[in-house]
């Protein structure tokens, strides 16, 4: 019995080892297996996370850009688009994906150009106006777009890519620049030409044979045209302050009482009426208010009033009243004078628009009063206007936006006393 | 549906939505050739016309194409049958765009007058946004903007009703003023005309969709063609 106990005890110890060594080895593949599983997990989970990196650098990279980058496909859907693309083209990103590109933006010359470049496997390049929701019909943005094709790795065509820029506001820089350098070179020449012609008769006076009468005309020919010059240039910088981006103006627009304005314009003009004695009278609700930048409205009342006294008669009179129109203030300069003839109406506030060229220079005009009156107007959001009748005088108005909460009241403050 | 049909829709789809861009920005054009007194422009609106003509008698040819080969059902037959009327009606949206350009050139030559005899300007912001619309409706499918048209329309109507006794109290202030607001005049019912065309896309497209809500019911009743 005992051998029969030790054999079933040494198969018992053997089958035991047997079990340890094969769960051993079993633990080993195990662990082996295990290992490697870690080491996949984190192989693959380093690969993702830099994959994960790329992406969100390429998308970081593209959000960045202030450029819109569109991208479609062979049949026209886009299949990316940039935030600042969506933006430009207020769209919301996750709902045009996949759509087709003329759906989301109904303009044939992204259409053609898109065409043109699948077509001639090339670079294309165009400027052209957009109009999106909302945007006013006579203010559509300028678009500069430039197109290339999309290859993938094996070089075939899978599309096309659109980068796409706003140039609506350099555009319009460019426009007024160039206006202003054709017209300014005119107006500048003229005096300047006049100056240079006194001086050099001047200079050849060598042997001072010239009467000094003669002498003396052509100095105070210089003078005048100096003063001219003086003008000009002091008009075009305050048409250059008042072209100011409103948000960059130093002094922003506020609710200020019209009737101070008003009567410090018609101070500074007293003297000139008083030399032709010219009334000027105001007629003023003390309590309206408008949205102004009051220095500027000032400086264009002065300007209408100015105007006003250089085309009247001495003797007459001049009125200026001031009204609301719904929500405008309307300030209304009426003169007695010569009137302007219909033709001409709708052209004065243009920049160095005269009716009479000869005569308007004799008078002292720059050319730019009336224009820097309607920049005022539409620097503040409002808007000018004339009626004349040739031989009865004109009536020029400026539209102000009301400045609301108290302009209910129309109690009207007494006639201020004329200025001269 | 079979793949050809359904390559066919798309391609409808496409060919219209270009050809309402063209309509479009032939409106916008011509009214801003108006209000900015541009004949360069007016003339690009005028040549752009025979454009939209041809591009009419292609889509006209395609959808006759497509109930011919593929003879529709249901939603699709729909969707042909409206893109053939939307069809007629942005061509008509062209022709008054052009009308409204050829108008824009002789008031170009005109004196430019002080103050519009009524709200141009409005106006056709209104008639522009309704075609947008309309033709967004037509993009999506979408019901609400389809029926934003229709309201949009009562306030050009109001405008042009009224601009009757705008213009003529401007004749009487300027009678020498009298053939520029003759132009205007029919620059107004022209603007008209197009917001009624505008409707009529709208109302082509509401139909589209109802019939998206009839297959709707079709489902719980399976005919042949569901």
């Amino acid at each position: 019995m005992d051998w029969l106990l030790s054999i079933l005890l040494v198969l018992a110890l053997i089958a035991v080892a047997f079990l340890t060594v094969a769960h051993r080895g079993q633990l080993r593949v195990l662990r082996t297996l295990r290992r490697s599983d870690q080491e996949l997990t984190a192989e693959l989970r380093e690969r993702l996370a830099s994959e994960t990196a790329r992406r969100n650098e390429l998308e970081a990279l593209l959000a960045s850009m202030t450029e819109g980058v569109l991208a479609v496909d062979l049949s026209g859907r886009l299949i990316n688009i940039n935030r600042a693309g969506a933006d430009l083209l207020r769209l919301s990103r996750e709902r045009v994906l996949g759509q087709d590109l003329l759906e989301v933006v109904r303009n044939t010359r992204i259409a053609e150009l898109l065409r043109a470049t699948l077509d001639d496997q090339a670079p294309q390049h165009d400027e052209f106006e957009l109009s999106l929701a909302g945007d006013a019909l006579e203010h559509p943005r300028m678009i500069q777009a430039q197109t290339a094709t999309l290859l993938d790795g094996d070089q075939r065509t899978i599309g096309a890519l659109v980068v796409v820029h706003d140039v609506t506001q350099l555009r319009r820089l460019e426009a007024v620049r160039s206006d202003f350098v054709a017209n300014v070179s005119h107006e500048v020449k003229t005096p300047v030409a006049a100056i240079k012609a006194a001086v050099e008769t001047l200079l050849d006076d060598h042997d001072s044979k010239m009467p000094q009468t003669d002498r003396e005309k052509f100095e105070r020919m210089i003078a005048r045209q100096a003063d001219r010059l003086d003008a000009i240039v002091e008009d075009l910088l305050s048409l250059a302050r008042i072209e100011q981006d409103p948000q960059d103006a130093p002094h922003p627009m506020e609710p200020h009482q019209v009737w101070p304005v008003l009567e410090a314009a018609i101070e500074t003009c007293a003297p000139k009426a008083q030399t032709k004695s010219i009334q000027v009278t105001l007629e003023c609700p003390s309590i309206l208010s408008a949205l102004m930048r009051a220095n500027l409205v000032e400086q264009a009342i002065v300007n209408l009033i100015d105007n006003a006294i250089k085309y009247s008669e001495p003797g007459t009179a001049i009125s200026v009243n001031v009204s609301e129109e719904q929500d405008d203030v309307v300030i209304a300069v009426r003169d007695q004078g010569r009137g302007i003839e219909s033709q001409h109406l709708s052209r004065v506030f243009e920049r160095f628009y005269r009716t009479d060229r000869s005569r308007s220079r004799a008078m002292g005009g720059t050319g730019l009063g009336l224009s820097i009156v309607k920049h005022i107007a539409v620097a503040h959001g409002g808007r000018v206007g004339v009626e004349s009748r040739p031989g009865l005088g004109s009536t020029f108005r400026l539209y102000l936006r009301g400045a609301h909460g108290d302009t209910a009241n129309d109690r009207t403050a007494p006639a201020m006393p004329p200025a001269a | 549906m079979s793949i050809f049909l359904e390559r066919q829709v798309d391609r409808l789809k496409k060919q219209v939505l270009a050809l309402g861009t063209l309509c479009e920005e032939s409106v916008r054009d011509a009214v801003t050739a108006v209000l900015k007194r541009d004949a360069e422009l007016a003339e690009r609106v005028v040549e752009r016309d025979k454009q939209i003509d041809l591009a009419e008698v292609d889509l006209e040819e395609e959808c006759l194409h497509t109930l011919a080969l593929n003879q529709p059902v249901a939603f699709d037959l729909r969707y042909v049958v409206a893109v053939l009327k939307i069809n007629n009606d942005l061509e008509r949206i062209g022709d008054h765009a052009k009308n409204i350009a050829e108008q824009a050139v002789a008031l170009s030559e005109e004196a430019e007058l002080d103050q519009m005899p009524y709200d141009l300007r409005t106006m056709s912001q209104h008639v522009t946004e309704m075609l947008r619309n309309a033709l967004d409706a037509l993009v999506t499918l979408d019901t609400e903007k389809a029926r934003a048209v229709r309201t949009q329309d009562d306030q050009v109507d109001r405008i042009n009703a009224n601009m009757y006794d705008d213009v003529i109290a401007a004749m009487r202030r300027d009678p020498h003023r009298m053939e520029q607001l003759v132009h205007f005049m029919s620059i107004s019912k022209q603007l008209e005309r197009i917001a009624d065309h505008a409707c009529n896309i709208a109302k082509d497209v509401l139909y589209m969709a109802e019939g998206e809500i009839l297959r709707h019911m079709r489902l719980r009743k399976p005919s042949p063609d569901a």
